[in-house]
């Protein structure tokens, strides 16, 4: 670091060596320049610029004269790998030094001082271009991938939006798969995901509200929501919550969920996330407010329901029956996830009189020979599967799946033949494992957490402390909310009208309007007696 | 403070929660009763018969046992046991001192009492079934003139075990068979004595193998009849054609087989089945004298005929109806007379249908129902409807 | 907030003391919680927005209001007491025999004093859930339970005459009296105006639980057995049993025991905390739930010594106890009101 401070001593006064130990030496933690004009010497800018960006090998400063004017001097500042090189050279670098704007009669002269606006106007092939006068602007538009242009004897930059960088491509989504629906999902690139949703809601209505959030890593977050649709409070509070947030880095949008969380001490989490384009785009029709953050294709969408736990995107998409049974089943599914293990416990060691009698011997007879109680039966079964699930997802790819199914099978048929335990518990453990990948992955952890929690109440209490347990559970989720919306709506509180767009799937026709918590604003999402009739009976 | 008061209160509750597990029993660590017998000892006491299952003779295909988990031969697969004691509880007391789990009595099938007991009187051991709370109203209860350890003492060919095998008899509902509340109902009422199935154990029937060639000659337990109660005490018994009888007039009569002599053909017979049937009993009570009008709707289909009768036309149907009728009231004729008139009880619930008539006279005969039902007089009305003839009209052999 | 007041679901295991013709007794003990509630509401009415605490000093002057409010704010905290261990003690009769009270005792409490804490909204929240589970779990239990029963058991009519069914009644009577809490509940109702209709609506629907309940039970014992037992409703659920599978449902009725008894408990608790902080003028009475589950707990665990003791009390003294509250002090407070012509702002 000191040789670049020797190197470069000769050029500069004293004053400003101090000057650029210190703005060298302030790293994250005040960033004075930030606020700081630019000079209209570019030799003076360029050193700032140098000692800011001092050992950032990736920075690129390229210099040359303005083809015009050759006793201007220009200067490129951009990340490299971030621009797009190619832009870069051919429509700044290019139409700057070599050519000659064709329209421009053989005679026009362009001054020293009129050179900027002549480049900004004339000079530059690129699609969008913006000015600042601060090192903060450049540093700013430098970092996020934009190629600066400073024109000597101005104090001002053009920002040349020219980004090009290696991205991944929009792929199917890896949490929420579907069979019939669209396949395409969010990527890391904020950019990128504004233009799924946009391409999906061509409104002028669809508000994207970009800001920055981190005081290091400088991430963009994007508060989406359609105006109109979207109950404006809700907005307002988003933003308030949003514009608390003072912290050093987001890296994934979980750093925000936590932050703007009703409720931090619950194991629920209410608000959901989701990587799904339609999903989202859903979400906002229905008068919700999505948060993309930069760098995870994972979007926050607020207010959060219980109920979304059992709704699906291809709910909306394949005909309305079975899936109004597949609801039912999720419902059930649920139901069992959480209890099946636990009242099992409960059945075996205190409530023997509410097995049916053939099902109690047969089990007794499966259990005769274990050695262990029926809760340390249960719970070595289910720590199995939880170590094996754990081990499917860290597990490198290729032998992540084999090794779990293997496992799955090899653990359970020996724990069988060995007599460890009873083929009824598996058949339990097993039921309640293959439940929770009915839902979508995240919204099962808490359910998780407390699976265990009930099965070992249920050992020690019977059904008796189930029960209990169940209804102080239902009790905390009666108490949340999520962004002002009660959690459990439209359950509790209750709303006839809106469960059947949750216990069952009804027909398009007649999901008139939006849950009317949310979209108050804008209630009816359709013309009513849209159901579809032969001709001779249409008005 | 308010989180180390929390700390405090979680802690509590988990000790309280841990250290408890009092009524915790895990699976292997109670005996299942599936037959419960209770006999009279000579010397008074109460013998109580216990038969518990081997839970491990159930064990499905995981521990090496058989596909399908059948108990394979020389494996016990219920284990009888009894004590005796001055009290059901007494002697259980003693079992549970020599058996080394806990008797577990909430799927207890069946509950079988010896005639011995019966005549001197049920309500000193039924008690016990009524106050434990493991103990169930739907246990079949039945009673034997034979020991009830000996009964309980067997097993059965089709199902795992006999006290299951009785309880699946008793479902087919083939005798007149009744459950726990239906006895404690009985015996609380005042317009109805109580009755009880009987039950034996029989040979019946041979079993057949490979490597059985040679004859075995297995014992069942059967129904075989009923039991006539005068308050909680046994007075005498009826046996199975008698017990249809008693069905006729309890109206529980569906799936009873009726064989009639053929009204064509003499020395022919033709079999008919009671789909549907009801009874209704109208009590009449003038100058102090009591009459009950029974009037008995069936409704029966044919299972079969012997000899020719053409089943199209009307006028056979119609004489095969009334020929049913007749033969439907001398079975509860019999009946009657042998309950009405030999034991001179009131076994029917006829006093029950003339409680809910005479509310005001019932009052005043209800301490001394039985003598005055002795001397009632019945009258009975049966009405037969043939309704289905099975998967034939005519039969084939019948010339036009 | 509407169906907060739906909560006066009843345990059954007095049913047993009703006579033959309790189905009889619950219709006529519905007409006085009318009857009941129609005072409540006008009392209530009369100084809107106000508890039963606030206006009771303002009828009855500063100290004997407050006094009265303490016998009420004791009337609450020994209904909860009751109702919560009336549930344990039939848990622990007739499921773990084994396991002390307090265990369960302690249990109750936790929900109580937790749901308490969420506050009067979160408690009408879980209602809604628990409500219709209740009316759909009893619902189906009494089809399934259809194939054992008989019409002759409930015949004849009127067999015991006036004398013994107005007294089968009182006993009922003072459940629906406990309609009182609306005093405590009506200035949190989100809609005011219908509290009439609601609360008719209410006792309505209890009414029909508890008919359910009631000949369900009777229809399958008879009411000779049905007395004997004491927990007819869990005795005729063991009856059920359909085709050798759906049988031993036990635990149905257990829930909707626990749900409703949490819930109606809750709301005295609650009303007892609320009025409790009301009479010290605290502005938030989260502080004393703590205090008052302690209290609880300790009164479920000393005022009985058994579950005979606990039905004596319900069924002897407990309705001219309760029916003094419930019916008597709120008439005389209205017709005071009605003379001074205070109130009626």
């Amino acid at each position: 670091m000191f040789d670049f401070f020797k190197s470069k001593k000769g050029l500069l006064p004293d004053i400003q060596i101090q000057e650029a130990v210190r703005l060298e030496n302030q790293g994250v933690k005040e960033q004075s320049w930030r606020s700081r004009k630019l000079k209209t010497s570019l030799k003076e800018n360029l050193t700032t610029l140098h000692f800011i960006l001092a050992d950032c090998h990736d920075v690129v400063f390229r210099e040359f004269d303005f083809a015009q004017l050759p006793d201007i001097r220009l200067a490129l500042i951009y990340v490299d790998g971030l621009a797009d090189k190619i832009q870069v050279s051919n429509f700044i670098m290019r139409s700057l030094s070599l050519e000659v704007p064709p329209a421009l009669p053989k005679e026009y002269k362009i001054t020293k001082a009129q050179a900027f606006d002549f480049i900004r106007n004339r000079g530059l092939c690129i699609h969008q271009i913006g000015e600042t006068d601060t090192l903060g602007g450049i540093i700013d538009a430098v970092m996020s991938g934009d190629t600066v242009l400073l024109v000597d004897g101005h104090a001002k930059a053009i920002i040349n939006s020219a980004r090009g960088w290696e991205a991944r491509s929009i792929e199917d989504s890896k949490t929420e798969a579907v069979v019939r629906g669209p396949r395409e999902s969010f990527v890391e690139t904020l950019r990128t995901n504004t233009s799924l949703l946009r391409r999906r809601i061509k409104n002028p209505a669809l508000k994207i509200e970009i800001r920055s959030i981190g005081k290091i890593t400088r991430t963009d977050v994007a508060i989406t929501y359609i105006k109109g649709v979207v109950y404006p409070d809700l907005v307002a509070e988003v933003k308030e919550r949003l514009s608390r947030i003072e912290i050093d880095a987001v890296l994934e949008s979980g750093y925000l969920e936590e932050l703007i969380d009703d409720n931090p001490l619950s194991p629920f989490c209410t608000i959901n996330h989701t990587d799904r384009v339609d999903k989202v785009a859903a979400m906002l029709l229905e008068g919700r407010v999505a948060i993309l953050t930069d760098g995870t294709p994972y979007v926050l969408t607020v207010p959060t329901l219980f109920s979304e736990i059992i709704q699906s995107p291809e709910d909306y998409y394949q005909r309305y029956f079975f899936y109004s049974l597949i609801r039912l089943i999720r419902i059930v599914t649920l139901i069992i996830f959480l209890i099946a293990p636990a009242s099992y416990v409960a059945l075996l060691t205190f409530h023997q009189e509410m097995l049916p009698t053939a099902l109690l011997l047969s089990i007794a007879g499966q259990r005769e020979a274990v050695p262990f109680p029926a809760l340390v039966e249960v719970l070595i079964m289910d720590l199995t599967f939880e170590i094996l699930r754990e081990a499917g997802i860290r597990m490198p790819q290729p032998i992540g799946q084999a090794v779990s199914i293997v496992g799955a099978i090899v653990i359970g048929e020996a724990s069988v033949r060995a007599g460890l335990v009873a083929p009824a518990t598996v058949i339990v453990v097993a039921l309640t494992g293959i439940a929770s990948f009915t839902f979508c992955y995240s919204g099962t952890l808490p359910l998780r957490l407390i699976k265990f929690l009930l099965t070992m109440i249920a050992a020690f209490t019977g059904l008796i402390g189930l029960i209990c347990s169940l209804i102080i559970l239902i009790t905390h989720l009666a108490s949340l909310r999520s962004f002002g919306i009660p959690f459990l709506y439209p359950v509790m509180p209750l709303s006839p009208a809106e469960l059947k767009d949750v216990v069952v799937r009804a027909p398009r026709w007649a999901l008139l309007t939006r849950p009317h918590l949310l979209g108050k604003e804008n209630l009816h999402r359709m013309k009513a007696g849209l159901k579809p009739k032969p001709p001779g009976k249409r008005k | 403070m308010k989180k180390k008061l929390f700390l405090v209160l979680i802690f509590l509750l988990i000790t309280v929660n841990i250290s408890g597990c009092w009524s915790r029993k895990e699976l292997n660590e109670i005996a299942i009763i599936l037959g419960t017998g209770v006999d009279y000892t000579k010397d008074n006491k109460i013998q109580l018969t216990y038969q518990l299952v081997r839970p491990a003779a159930f064990g499905g295909g995981g521990m090496g046992g058989g596909p399908g988990g059948g108990a394979t031969m020389n494996q016990n697969i219920t284990w009888v046991v009894s004590a005796t004691g001055d009290t059901v509880f007494d002697a259980q007391r003693r079992l549970s001192q020599q058996i080394s789990r806990h008797l577990y009595l909430g799927h207890n099938v069946v509950l079988i009492l010896s005639e011995k007991l019966c005549r001197h009187g049920v309500l000193d051991v039924i008690n016990f079934f009524h106050r434990q709370p493991l103990s169930r109203g739907t246990v079949w209860v039945m009673a034997t003139p034979q020991e009830a350890k000996k009964v309980l003492e067997s097993h059965s060919e089709l199902q795992m075990t006999s006290a299951q095998a009785v309880g699946f008899l008793a479902r087919l509902r083939t005798g007149y068979v009744l459950r726990f509340r239906d006895f404690s109902q009985d015996l609380a009422s005042k317009g109805t004595n109580p009755v009880l199935t009987r039950v034996e154990l029989k040979r019946l029937g041979v079993t057949q193998g490979p490597g059985l060639e040679k004859a075995h000659h297995h014992q069942e337990v059967v129904l075989t009849g009923t039991a006539i109660f005068k308050g909680d005490k046994l007075i005498g018994w009826l046996n199975c054609p008698e017990t249809q009888g008693l069905r006729w007039l309890k109206g529980k009569v569906d799936r009873m087989g009726i064989i009639v002599p053929s009204p064509i053909y003499s020395g022919k017979k033709i079999s008919l089945e009671v789909m549907k049937g009801k009874t209704k009993v109208e009590p009449i009570y003038q100058k102090g004298k009591i009459k009950f009008y029974l009037s008995t709707e069936a409704e029966v289909d044919l299972i079969e005929e012997q000899g020719e009768e053409d089943f199209t036309r009307p006028e056979i149907i119609k004489t095969l109806e009334s020929t049913a009728a007749i033969e439907i009231k001398q079975r509860v004729k019999t009946t009657l007379d042998k309950v009405q008139g030999e034991y001179k009880v009131d076994s029917f619930g006829f006093g029950e249908a003339f409680h809910r008539k005479y509310k005001r006279e019932w009052s005043k005969l209800k301490n001394r129902w039985d003598e005055e039902f002795a001397t009632a007089q019945v009258y009975l009305m049966v009405k037969v409807k043939l309704r289905d003839t099975g998967m034939q009209g005519r039969r084939a052999s019948l010339k036009r | 907030m509407i169906y907060a007041t739906l909560i006066l679901f009843i345990p059954q295991n007095t049913v047993a003391y009703a006579k033959q013709d309790a189905w009889l007794s619950f219709l006529i003990a519905f007409a006085g919680g009318v009857l009941i509630s129609l005072v409540v509401i006008n009392l209530s009415l009369c100084f809107p927005g106000q508890t039963l605490f606030e206006y009771l000093p303002l009828i009855l002057g500063r100290w004997p209001g407050k006094i009265i409010g303490f016998f009420y704010v004791w009337l609450f905290i020994h209904f909860c007491t009751l109702v919560d261990r009336e549930y344990c003690s039939t848990v622990v009769a007739a499921f773990m025999p084994e396991t002390p009270l307090v265990v369960f005792l302690i249990h109750g409490t936790i929900m109580f004093a937790y749901i308490t804490y969420c506050g009067l909204e979160v408690l009408a929240r879980i209602n809604q859930l628990f409500l219709p589970l209740n009316v759909s779990l009893l619902t189906i239990l009494f089809v399934l339970a259809t194939p054992e029963m008989k019409v002759v058991n409930i015949l004849p009519v009127f067999d015991t005459g006036l004398l013994p069914l107005a007294k089968s009644t009182l006993t009922p009577l003072s459940w629906f009296g406990e309609i009182i809490t609306l005093a405590v509940v009506i200035p949190y109702l989100a809609e005011q105006k219908n509290v009439y209709r609601l609360t008719i609506k209410a006792l309505f629907f209890v009414l029909v639980l508890i008919e359910i309940a009631t000949l369900g039970v009777l229809l399958v014992f008879g009411p000779t057995l049905t007395s004997s037992y004491l927990f007819p409703v869990l005795s005729g659920v063991k009856m059920i049993n359909i085709a050798n599978f759906i049988e031993r449902l036990e635990i149905f009725p257990l829930i909707v025991w626990i749900t409703s008894g949490t819930v109606k408990a809750t709301l005295f608790f609650w009303a007892a905390a609320l009025g409790s902080a009301q009479l010290f003028g605290l502005k938030d009475y989260r502080p004393l739930i703590l205090p008052l589950a302690v209290i609880v707990t300790a009164l479920g665990y000393l005022l009985h010594p058994s579950i005979i003791d606990l039905i004596n009390f319900l069924t002897q003294a407990f309705p001219f106890y309760a029916l003094t509250f419930e019916f008597i002090i709120p008439l005389l407070l209205l017709m005071v009101v009605l003379i001074k012509g205070s109130g009626k702002k």
